[in-house]
């Protein structure tokens, strides 16, 4: 059994990972949108990091020590975009590729902070204020010049490599990479500091107990006070989150397993009702006739015995066996007898009806056909409906208005587990008594268009743009997975198409779903197989 | 009206009507009906000795509908019959229904006749005690005794866990006398000492699995009311239950401290009537009907085992 507390747990923490993430992605780009003049100086840098900084505290509700600088500026652009984790990687994929960040001018600044006198009392508190902040937070800095060696680390960077700042500060920062990279890592650092290449994204770095860590970082250049250039190096540790991603890429798999069975356990209960119902008849039915034949038997033997007495027997004899003739006849002619026809009738409906089924279920789980084929979008719906027939009693109507559509490139078997669960959803929306439930076919363009509309209790605009969320459920705890429409979601986007939901509360809910005709989602492999030589060869190999 | 038995079918399946139509159509008179509602209406205008219901049907269920036929038919036997047993059902049909069996689809012709006539005699005993006293409702409602007053019935909890067994006694004390134990056969033991209305049991037992230990003392002692506490999802155990232990409530942990306390003052009442109308008492007179053999058999082992040697043999469900 799959535990989905402990799915949802890992679900939650890999959304707070993810929100974490944003907030240092967006601490990046405050960071960078301060637009980092190329004459960069210590006081810019310092405010800006200081403001970006304290935003990110704020955010992450850390008690931030000491007075800042300005009180806090609320994000420019207002709240970010909720972003998906995939997305998110996407656009820091983009990113790696892109812009550079202009190279540093040498310092132009008031590089005359370096030595002792005339120190700038402004820019002396502004550092304090810098150092308070960046030890309390939880975001790993370094700053590494241009010998390799760390200059500074903050608390949070050397916690992330299980070291004490002062084990890390004064030494070369290969200490934290992989021994076969160092030139890699001190090659990427030169280049760096000439300005040419962006780093962020995620690295592999060692911890000090050996470990391998899976790391996002981010840098910037700086001026140091000695007016080198330096790097200022941001850094978080991903290596649970990129864990968890590879745990959810299994879970989903599981997850996607076991609404099949929790959805299957749901057809069987309804199949076994549907199959038991008839059997029950049918075998009462054969009993009762079974019954009725071992009397019939009776009656003809009596008859036989009957035949020779008039030959052989006396006239006493005879008399004697047409009374228990008319006895056993007399019981023969009860109530079955006279139905037995109607019994034979139904009994061969009933086993009918069974066959139907099982044929119906043949047709639905499509076991014994190729997975990826032209597929007739009616025929499946039709043998869905069918599976599903259990669910319309009652006075729920469905209403079928199916028009000519071509065929589409599709696993039949998912195709039909969007629809029965479509279905389904639509029955458990709908009155007992006066649900309609309506699906349509449709030829669009280059597409065929399915829709499956039902005049339920509908969906409350809150809850429309989760459905389609794992786990998102609104039926009692036992009763759905909520898993469901997620994976309706998903097989539909496999197969290059989309699925819209509309819905008003009290009127109805309305599904559509657009698949392409010219099957634009061609799995990889299915494609090779049939070109395959050895596939239309007649002999076995 | 016929002096023939009569009995009713529910089921949406016209069908499974006709079919049991013919059954029992030569010795009862038999009503179908295709709907719950329908079902109500005849039970209203016949005296129904034993009606049998399918679970599965469109707008009302029935356990729904048997529950309604109870308020209305008392005296009626109510049998559930289904092609799909789901844990709820079933136990909402012994706690809710009160029913005398649960079968399952497809049945035996053979059994079924049994169980029916069975269920026939019971009714019928049932009818003569109500009309010979037709001041005594069949099943009193549920009356609040005052909490002051000890009752002279006492109870037994049997749990493997002590801790559950101090809360319970806790509940119950000073009102009912309280035995406790963690042991079946300790249990067993302390039953003949002991005026002993009702036994509650846990299902994890240790070495005797509490439905078995519950059935056991409902053979030994077919007055005991028994209640059954299980966390288990198992339909089929709640099956064995009521059809081979009578249990009288079937609890789903974890369940609310009220509920188990309304289960007890219930089954009190239940085993007062039951001690005063031996019709109301069906696992004495399904035990004479069938006159399943009385054992010497001391322990509970002992009689588990000889239960089990003659369930095979047992012609009713």
């Amino acid at each position: 059994m799959l535990d989905y507390k402990k799915i949802k747990k890992s679900l939650k923490k890999a959304l707070k990972s993810i929100e974490q993430m944003e907030l240092l992605e967006e601490l990046m780009r405050a960071q960078q949108t301060g637009q980092l003049p190329p004459h960069l100086s210590p006081r810019m840098l310092a405010s800006e990091f200081s403001m970006a900084t304290q935003q990110f505290l704020q955010q992450l509700q850390l008690p931030v020590q000491g007075e800042t600088m300005h009180s806090a500026p609320a994000p420019s652009n207002g709240e970010p975009p909720p972003m998906g984790y995939e997305e998110w990687l996407k656009k820091l994929q983009m990113r790696q590729g892109g812009q550079p960040i202009a190279p540093v001018a040498p310092s132009s600044g008031p590089t005359a902070i370096s030595s002792g006198a005339g120190v700038d009392e402004a820019i002396r508190q502004s550092e304090a204020r810098l150092r308070t902040i960046i030890d309390a937070t939880p975001l790993g800095i370094c700053i590494t010049n241009a010998d390799y060696v760390f200059e500074y680390v903050n608390k949070a960077y050397a916690d992330i490599y299980g070291y004490h700042p002062s084990e890390l500060i004064g030494k070369p920062f290969t200490m934290i990479v992989e021994p076969e990279k160092v030139s890699f890592w001190k090659d990427l650092h030169d280049k760096y500091l000439a300005g040419y290449k962006e780093i962020r994204g995620e690295w592999n770095t060692v911890h000090k107990s050996g470990k391998l860590l899976t790391i996002l970082a981010d840098a910037a250049r700086i001026v140091g006070t000695d007016g080198k250039p330096k790097k200022v190096t941001f850094v978080m540790d991903v290596t649970e989150l990129s864990k968890l991603r590879e745990e959810s890429r299994l879970n989903e798999v599981q997850m996607m397993q076991t609404e099949k069975m929790s959805s299957l356990g749901q057809m069987v209960a309804g199949l076994a009702h549907e199959m038991n119902t008839p059997l029950g008849f049918v075998k009462n039915n054969i009993e009762m006739l079974e019954a009725k034949n071992k009397e019939t038997k009776e009656l003809i033997a009596l008859y036989e015995k009957l035949r020779s007495q008039i030959m052989y027997g006396s006239p006493n004899d005879v008399a004697m066996l047409l009374s228990q003739i008319d006895n056993v006849s007399q019981r023969v002619k009860n109530r079955v007898w006279q139905e037995s026809d109607t019994l034979f009738r139904s009994s061969i409906e009933g086993i009918d009806r069974i066959q139907d089924l099982i044929l119906n279920l043949k047709n639905f789980s499509r076991l014994d056909e190729a997975d990826f084929k032209p597929t007739d979008i009616n025929e499946n719906i039709e043998s869905t409906l069918k599976i599903a027939g259990h669910l319309f009693k009652g006075g729920i109507q469905v209403i079928k208005e199916f028009s000519q559509v071509p065929m589409v490139q599709a696993f039949p078997a998912q195709m039909n587990q969007v629809f029965l669960n479509l279905i389904t959803n639509a029955v458990h929306a709908v009155d007992e008594r006066t649900g309609r439930i309506t699906i349509k076919t449709m030829h669009q363009g280059n597409s065929v268009v399915i829709k499956v509309i039902d005049n339920g209790k509908g969906i409350p605009p809150e809850n429309l743009k989760k459905i389609f969320d794992p786990f998102f459920t609104t039926k009692p705890v036992g009763q759905g997975t909520g898993l469901g429409l997620s994976i309706a979601y998903k097989i539909i986007e496999k197969h290059g198409g989309k699925i819209e939901v509309q819905s008003q509360v009290g009127r109805g809910t309305e599904f559509t779903i657009t698949l392409p005709v010219s099957g634009s989602a061609q799995p990889m492999a299915t494609k090779q197989s049939a070109s395959s030589p050895v596939a239309d060869s007649p002999f076995a190999e | 009206m016929s002096s023939q038995p009569q009995l009713l079918f529910v089921d949406d399946e016209p069908l499974i009507l006709q079919s049991l139509s013919l059954l029992f159509g030569d010795s009862y008179t038999v009503h179908t009906a295709e709907s719950g509602t329908d079902g109500l209406e005849i039970l209203k205008r016949n005296p129904i000795d034993v009606i049998v219901s399918d679970q599965r049907m469109p707008h009302m269920s029935g356990v729904d509908f048997l529950r309604l036929a109870k308020e209305i038919s008392p005296n009626s036997i109510r049998i559930l019959m289904t092609g799909y047993a789901d844990l709820q059902a079933v136990v909402d049909s012994v706690n809710v229904g009160e029913i005398f069996r649960y079968i399952n689809k497809p049945w035996n012709a053979e059994k079924l006749k049994e169980t029916v006539r069975f269920a026939c005699t019971v009714a019928e005993q049932r009818r003569m005690m109500t009309s010979a006293k037709p001041t005594a409702p069949a099943i009193p409602a549920l009356q609040h005794q005052k909490a002051e007053t000890v009752s002279e019935f006492e109870l037994l909890f049997v749990d493997s866990n002590p801790r559950h067994l101090e809360q319970f006694k806790e509940l119950f004390e000073p009102k009912y006398i309280t035995h406790i134990s963690t042991h079946a056969a300790e249990a067993f033991g302390l039953i003949p000492k002991h005026h002993i209305a009702v036994i509650v049991a846990d299902s994890a037992l240790g070495e005797i699995d509490g439905a078995d230990f519950l059935i056991a003392v409902k053979d030994k002692y077919p007055n005991i009311v028994t209640v059954l506490m299980t966390s288990s999802q198992d339909a089929k155990q709640a099956i064995r239950m009521i059809n081979e232990g009578s249990v009288y409530r079937y609890l789903v942990k974890p369940f609310p401290r009220e509920s188990l306390r309304l289960t007890i003052e219930s089954a009190i009442i239940h085993f007062k009537v039951a001690s005063q109308n031996p019709a109301a008492n069906l696992k004495a007179m399904e035990k004479s009907f069938f006159r399943s053999p009385d054992t010497s058999a001391r322990s509970v082992s002992e009689l588990l085992a000889h239960l089990r040697s003659n369930t095979g043999a047992k012609t009713i469900y």
